[in-house]
Protein backbone atom coordinates (compact mmCIF):
# COMPACT_ATOMS: atom_id res chain seq x y z
CA UNK A 1 0.00 0.00 0.00
CA UNK A 2 1.37 3.55 -1.00
CA UNK A 3 0.62 5.48 1.87
CA UNK A 4 1.73 8.82 0.15
CA UNK A 5 -1.42 9.34 -1.63
CA UNK A 6 -3.21 8.70 1.37
CA UNK A 7 -1.08 11.25 3.36
CA UNK A 8 -1.75 13.90 0.99
CA UNK A 9 -5.83 13.19 0.97
CA UNK A 10 -5.60 13.42 4.63
CA UNK A 11 -3.35 16.90 5.09
CA UNK A 12 -6.30 18.17 2.09
CA UNK A 13 -8.87 17.94 4.22
CA UNK A 14 -11.20 20.36 5.39
CA UNK A 15 -10.88 18.41 9.04
CA UNK A 16 -7.31 18.29 9.63
CA UNK A 17 -6.27 21.46 7.81
CA UNK A 18 -8.50 23.13 10.30
CA UNK A 19 -6.95 21.26 13.27
CA UNK A 20 -3.53 22.67 11.26
CA UNK A 21 -4.42 26.15 11.12
CA UNK A 22 -5.62 26.27 14.75
CA UNK A 23 -2.54 24.56 15.99
CA UNK A 24 -0.45 27.36 14.20
CA UNK A 25 -2.58 30.01 15.73
CA UNK A 26 -3.63 29.04 19.38
CA UNK A 27 -0.28 26.74 19.31
CA UNK A 28 -1.58 24.63 22.41
CA UNK A 29 -3.50 22.30 20.18
CA UNK A 30 -2.41 18.55 20.32
CA UNK A 31 -2.44 17.03 17.12
CA UNK A 32 -1.96 13.35 17.57
CA UNK A 33 -2.22 11.08 20.70
CA UNK A 34 1.45 11.30 21.26
CA UNK A 35 3.36 14.58 21.66
CA UNK A 36 6.55 13.04 20.83
CA UNK A 37 8.98 10.06 18.80
CA UNK A 38 6.52 11.41 16.09
CA UNK A 39 6.57 8.69 13.26
CA UNK A 40 7.77 9.64 9.03
CA UNK A 41 4.13 8.99 8.58
CA UNK A 42 2.70 11.91 11.47
CA UNK A 43 6.24 14.44 10.38
CA UNK A 44 4.74 13.99 6.60
CA UNK A 45 1.38 14.80 7.69
CA UNK A 46 2.94 17.91 9.27
CA UNK A 47 4.80 18.69 6.00
CA UNK A 48 1.62 18.07 3.48
CA UNK A 49 -0.49 20.51 5.78
CA UNK A 50 2.08 23.17 5.50
CA UNK A 51 2.60 23.06 2.16
CA UNK A 52 -1.35 23.22 1.57
CA UNK A 53 -1.38 25.82 3.99
CA UNK A 54 0.73 27.92 2.18
CA UNK A 55 -1.10 27.55 -0.96
CA UNK A 56 -4.47 27.87 -0.01
CA UNK A 57 -2.89 31.67 0.78
CA UNK A 58 -1.46 32.06 -2.15
CA UNK A 59 -4.80 31.59 -4.04
CA UNK A 60 -6.33 34.03 -1.40
CA UNK A 61 -3.53 36.52 -2.36
CA UNK A 62 -4.28 35.61 -6.07
CA UNK A 63 -0.21 36.58 -6.94
CA UNK A 64 -0.85 33.39 -10.03
CA UNK A 65 -3.72 33.07 -11.92
CA UNK A 66 -3.66 29.53 -13.06
CA UNK A 67 -3.13 28.41 -9.48
CA UNK A 68 -6.70 27.25 -7.67
CA UNK A 69 -8.46 24.31 -5.92
CA UNK A 70 -8.39 22.32 -8.71
CA UNK A 71 -4.48 22.27 -8.18
CA UNK A 72 -4.85 21.31 -4.77
CA UNK A 73 -6.36 17.93 -5.83
CA UNK A 74 -4.10 16.64 -8.25
CA UNK A 75 -1.03 15.21 -6.42
CA UNK A 76 1.19 15.71 -10.01
CA UNK A 77 -0.01 19.55 -10.62
CA UNK A 78 0.82 20.61 -6.80
CA UNK A 79 4.80 18.95 -7.74
CA UNK A 80 4.48 21.01 -10.80
CA UNK A 81 3.80 24.29 -8.98
CA UNK A 82 5.59 23.62 -5.82
CA UNK A 83 8.77 23.05 -8.14
CA UNK A 84 7.84 26.55 -10.23
CA UNK A 85 7.59 28.32 -7.03
CA UNK A 86 11.21 27.12 -5.92
CA UNK A 87 12.38 28.34 -8.68
CA UNK A 88 10.51 31.36 -8.96
CA UNK A 89 11.51 32.22 -4.73
CA UNK A 90 15.22 31.48 -5.77
CA UNK A 91 15.11 34.09 -8.96
CA UNK A 92 13.82 36.41 -6.59
CA UNK A 93 16.32 36.00 -3.76
CA UNK A 94 19.20 35.93 -6.48
CA UNK A 95 17.41 39.45 -7.67
CA UNK A 96 17.49 40.75 -4.04
CA UNK A 97 21.14 39.71 -3.23
CA UNK A 98 21.88 41.62 -6.61
CA UNK A 99 20.33 44.52 -5.73
CA UNK A 100 21.60 44.77 -2.25
CA UNK A 101 25.54 43.93 -3.95
CA UNK A 102 23.96 47.16 -6.07
CA UNK A 103 23.49 49.06 -2.93
CA UNK A 104 25.96 48.49 -0.93
CA UNK A 105 28.66 48.62 -3.78
CA UNK A 106 26.92 52.94 -3.86
CA UNK A 107 26.98 53.12 -0.27
CA UNK A 108 23.53 54.43 -0.50
CA UNK A 109 21.05 51.86 1.17
CA UNK A 110 18.61 53.51 2.91
CA UNK A 111 18.44 52.44 6.67
CA UNK A 112 21.80 51.09 7.12
CA UNK A 113 24.44 53.15 7.95
CA UNK A 114 27.92 51.62 7.47
CA UNK A 115 31.19 52.39 9.93
CA UNK A 116 32.57 54.28 6.52
CA UNK A 117 29.24 56.68 6.57
CA UNK A 118 29.57 57.33 10.44
CA UNK A 119 33.42 58.12 10.31
CA UNK A 120 32.64 60.59 7.34
CA UNK A 121 30.05 62.42 9.14
CA UNK A 122 31.77 62.97 12.46
CA UNK A 123 34.27 65.48 10.62
CA UNK B 1 -36.75 -0.17 3.51
CA UNK B 2 -36.74 -3.81 2.87
CA UNK B 3 -33.98 -5.71 4.87
CA UNK B 4 -32.08 -5.39 1.86
CA UNK B 5 -31.68 -2.44 1.28
CA UNK B 6 -31.20 -1.79 5.17
CA UNK B 7 -28.34 -4.50 4.54
CA UNK B 8 -26.89 -2.44 2.12
CA UNK B 9 -26.67 1.15 3.79
CA UNK B 10 -25.41 -0.65 6.85
CA UNK B 11 -22.41 -1.66 4.47
CA UNK B 12 -22.31 1.58 2.69
CA UNK B 13 -22.01 3.15 5.83
CA UNK B 14 -19.30 0.51 7.34
CA UNK B 15 -17.21 1.20 3.93
CA UNK B 16 -17.45 4.68 4.64
CA UNK B 17 -16.31 4.17 8.55
CA UNK B 18 -13.62 1.95 6.82
CA UNK B 19 -12.13 4.86 4.89
CA UNK B 20 -12.26 7.38 7.97
CA UNK B 21 -11.11 5.57 10.00
CA UNK B 22 -8.93 3.43 8.36
CA UNK B 23 -6.91 6.68 6.50
CA UNK B 24 -6.87 8.57 10.02
CA UNK B 25 -5.70 5.43 11.81
CA UNK B 26 -2.24 5.51 10.09
CA UNK B 27 -1.17 8.96 11.49
CA UNK B 28 -3.56 9.33 14.48
CA UNK B 29 -0.20 7.62 16.85
CA UNK B 30 3.10 6.81 16.23
CA UNK B 31 1.82 3.51 15.59
CA UNK B 32 0.69 1.46 11.97
CA UNK B 33 -1.70 -1.33 12.14
CA UNK B 34 -1.53 -3.98 9.30
CA UNK B 35 -3.59 -7.26 9.15
CA UNK B 36 -2.26 -10.66 8.13
CA UNK B 37 -4.62 -13.68 7.85
CA UNK B 38 -7.57 -12.27 9.72
CA UNK B 39 -5.34 -10.81 12.58
CA UNK B 40 -4.04 -7.46 13.60
CA UNK B 41 -0.82 -6.32 14.13
CA UNK B 42 0.24 -2.72 14.26
CA UNK B 43 4.45 -1.64 14.53
CA UNK B 44 4.66 1.46 16.57
CA UNK B 45 8.22 3.76 16.94
CA UNK B 46 10.57 2.60 19.05
CA UNK B 47 11.44 3.55 22.66
CA UNK B 48 15.28 5.33 23.50
CA UNK B 49 15.98 1.75 25.02
CA UNK B 50 14.65 -0.11 21.79
CA UNK B 51 16.81 2.47 19.88
CA UNK B 52 20.00 1.37 21.56
CA UNK B 53 19.67 -2.11 21.04
CA UNK B 54 19.07 -1.66 17.43
CA UNK B 55 22.08 0.52 17.11
CA UNK B 56 24.15 -2.44 19.26
CA UNK B 57 22.88 -5.25 16.63
CA UNK B 58 23.50 -3.09 13.27
CA UNK B 59 27.05 -2.55 14.79
CA UNK B 60 27.73 -5.74 15.65
CA UNK B 61 26.08 -6.90 12.00
CA UNK B 62 28.98 -4.63 10.99
CA UNK B 63 31.80 -6.17 11.98
CA UNK B 64 30.02 -9.61 11.41
CA UNK B 65 29.55 -9.24 7.47
CA UNK B 66 33.13 -7.34 7.04
CA UNK B 67 34.87 -10.50 8.55
CA UNK B 68 32.88 -12.77 5.73
CA UNK B 69 34.65 -13.40 2.20
CA UNK B 70 32.79 -11.55 -0.12
CA UNK B 71 31.87 -8.68 1.66
CA UNK B 72 32.06 -5.37 -0.35
CA UNK B 73 31.45 -1.71 0.05
CA UNK B 74 28.85 -0.24 -2.72
CA UNK B 75 31.36 1.33 -4.77
CA UNK B 76 33.80 -1.39 -5.03
CA UNK B 77 30.90 -3.36 -6.04
CA UNK B 78 29.96 -0.21 -8.90
CA UNK B 79 33.39 -1.09 -10.18
CA UNK B 80 33.22 -4.43 -10.29
CA UNK B 81 30.17 -4.85 -12.06
CA UNK B 82 30.92 -2.21 -14.42
CA UNK B 83 34.62 -3.86 -15.08
CA UNK B 84 32.76 -7.15 -15.78
CA UNK B 85 30.64 -5.65 -18.16
CA UNK B 86 27.39 -6.76 -15.94
CA UNK B 87 26.04 -3.23 -16.15
CA UNK B 88 26.98 0.31 -15.60
CA UNK B 89 25.47 1.91 -12.27
CA UNK B 90 26.91 5.22 -13.07
CA UNK B 91 25.74 5.35 -16.40
CA UNK B 92 22.26 4.73 -15.12
CA UNK B 93 22.43 7.31 -12.08
CA UNK B 94 23.32 9.79 -15.04
CA UNK B 95 20.51 8.84 -16.65
CA UNK B 96 18.15 9.14 -14.32
CA UNK B 97 19.51 12.52 -13.46
CA UNK B 98 18.70 13.59 -17.04
CA UNK B 99 15.44 12.25 -16.57
CA UNK B 100 14.52 14.14 -13.53
CA UNK B 101 15.81 17.58 -15.66
CA UNK B 102 13.22 16.58 -18.29
CA UNK B 103 10.65 16.09 -15.38
CA UNK B 104 11.45 19.54 -13.99
CA UNK B 105 11.06 21.01 -17.34
CA UNK B 106 7.42 19.56 -17.80
CA UNK B 107 6.72 20.62 -14.37
CA UNK B 108 7.58 24.24 -14.72
CA UNK B 109 5.21 24.06 -17.95
CA UNK B 110 2.38 21.83 -16.00
CA UNK B 111 2.55 24.37 -13.15
CA UNK B 112 1.36 27.34 -15.40
CA UNK B 113 -1.57 25.88 -17.17
CA UNK B 114 -4.97 27.20 -16.31
CA UNK B 115 -7.34 24.26 -15.00
CA UNK B 116 -9.90 24.94 -18.30
CA UNK B 117 -6.82 24.19 -20.27
CA UNK B 118 -7.65 20.35 -19.79
CA UNK B 119 -6.07 19.45 -23.02
CA UNK B 120 -2.36 20.23 -22.62
CA UNK B 121 -2.55 19.35 -18.36
CA UNK B 122 -3.14 15.42 -19.46
CA UNK B 123 -1.02 15.40 -22.05
CA UNK B 124 1.85 17.03 -19.81
CA UNK B 125 0.85 14.66 -16.79
CA UNK B 126 0.84 11.74 -19.42
CA UNK B 127 4.63 12.88 -19.99
CA UNK B 128 5.30 12.76 -16.51
CA UNK B 129 4.00 9.54 -15.38
CA UNK B 130 5.95 7.93 -18.58
CA UNK B 131 9.20 9.39 -17.21
CA UNK B 132 8.10 8.90 -13.63
CA UNK B 133 7.62 5.11 -13.80
CA UNK B 134 11.29 5.32 -16.03
CA UNK B 135 13.08 6.61 -13.84
CA UNK B 136 11.46 3.95 -11.00
CA UNK B 137 12.31 1.33 -13.40
CA UNK B 138 15.63 2.48 -13.40
CA UNK B 139 15.87 3.75 -9.21
CA UNK B 140 14.75 -0.85 -8.91
CA UNK B 141 17.20 -2.28 -11.41
CA UNK B 142 20.32 0.08 -9.13
CA UNK B 143 18.90 -1.19 -5.89
CA UNK B 144 18.31 -5.00 -7.37
CA UNK B 145 22.48 -5.07 -8.77
CA UNK B 146 23.92 -3.25 -5.57
CA UNK B 147 21.57 -5.02 -2.92
CA UNK B 148 24.76 -7.75 -2.06
CA UNK B 149 26.54 -4.34 -0.82
CA UNK B 150 27.63 -3.83 2.77
CA UNK B 151 25.65 -0.43 2.98
CA UNK B 152 22.30 -2.55 1.72
CA UNK B 153 23.20 -5.53 4.18
CA UNK B 154 23.92 -3.81 7.07
CA UNK B 155 20.30 -1.23 6.60
CA UNK B 156 18.52 -4.49 5.71
CA UNK B 157 19.74 -5.64 8.97
CA UNK B 158 18.25 -2.75 10.77
CA UNK B 159 15.19 -2.47 9.73
CA UNK B 160 14.39 -6.39 10.34
CA UNK B 161 15.26 -6.11 13.98
CA UNK B 162 13.85 -3.17 14.65
CA UNK B 163 10.92 -4.80 13.15
CA UNK B 164 11.26 -7.69 15.64
CA UNK B 165 11.72 -5.65 18.05
CA UNK B 166 8.76 -3.25 18.27
CA UNK B 167 5.58 -5.30 15.66
CA UNK B 168 3.21 -5.80 18.28
CA UNK B 169 -0.20 -7.78 17.96
CA UNK B 170 -3.73 -8.01 19.32
CA UNK B 171 -5.03 -10.55 21.63
CA UNK B 172 -8.30 -11.82 22.18
CA UNK B 173 -8.68 -10.03 25.25
CA UNK B 174 -7.75 -6.34 23.62
CA UNK B 175 -3.98 -5.99 24.30
CA UNK B 176 -0.90 -5.18 22.42
CA UNK B 177 2.02 -7.47 23.00
CA UNK B 178 5.11 -8.22 21.75
CA UNK B 179 4.25 -10.19 18.38
CA UNK B 180 7.96 -12.33 18.57
CA UNK B 181 9.72 -13.08 21.71
CA UNK B 182 13.32 -13.16 20.44
CA UNK B 183 14.86 -12.67 16.82
CA UNK B 184 14.99 -16.43 16.15
CA UNK B 185 11.68 -16.63 16.57
CA UNK B 186 11.15 -13.92 13.62
CA UNK B 187 13.30 -15.43 11.79
CA UNK B 188 11.19 -18.57 11.73
CA UNK B 189 8.19 -16.60 11.15
CA UNK B 190 6.07 -16.98 8.29
CA UNK B 191 7.20 -14.99 5.80
CA UNK B 192 4.12 -13.37 4.80
CA UNK B 193 3.33 -12.18 7.83
CA UNK B 194 7.29 -10.68 8.45
CA UNK B 195 7.65 -8.96 4.73
CA UNK B 196 4.30 -7.12 6.00
CA UNK B 197 5.53 -5.89 9.20
CA UNK B 198 8.93 -5.35 7.60
CA UNK B 199 7.32 -3.17 4.89
CA UNK B 200 4.41 -1.27 7.70
CA UNK B 201 8.03 -0.69 9.49
CA UNK B 202 9.66 1.07 6.34
CA UNK B 203 6.63 3.52 6.35
CA UNK B 204 6.43 4.32 9.28
CA UNK B 205 10.19 5.23 9.40
CA UNK B 206 10.02 7.50 6.64
CA UNK B 207 12.09 10.90 6.94
CA UNK B 208 13.41 10.03 10.04
CA UNK B 209 16.66 9.19 8.53
CA UNK B 210 18.66 10.19 11.18
CA UNK B 211 18.34 6.69 12.48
Amino acid sequence: MNYNTIIRKLARSVYWLNLFTMAKTIGTIQMFENNTNYSGLQIQLLYWLRVYDMIHELIGEKKYSFLDEAVINDDVRTDAFLYFYSQQREKELQDLRHKEKIHDCNFKKEGRTTTFEVDFGSK
Amino acid sequence: MDDQQAMQNFKDNIALLIEKFGDDSIIIDNKLPFWNNGKMYRVKMPSQKELSKVENFRNQMQVEFLQQPGCITRENLKKVLKDNAVIDIEALEKQKEELLVEIKQLYYSLATKHSDNIETINLLKDKIETIRKQIEAIAIKIADKLYPCLESRIEKSFVEYLTFLCTEQLTPEDKWLPLWINYEEFENADASLTQKAITSMTWLFINRKEF
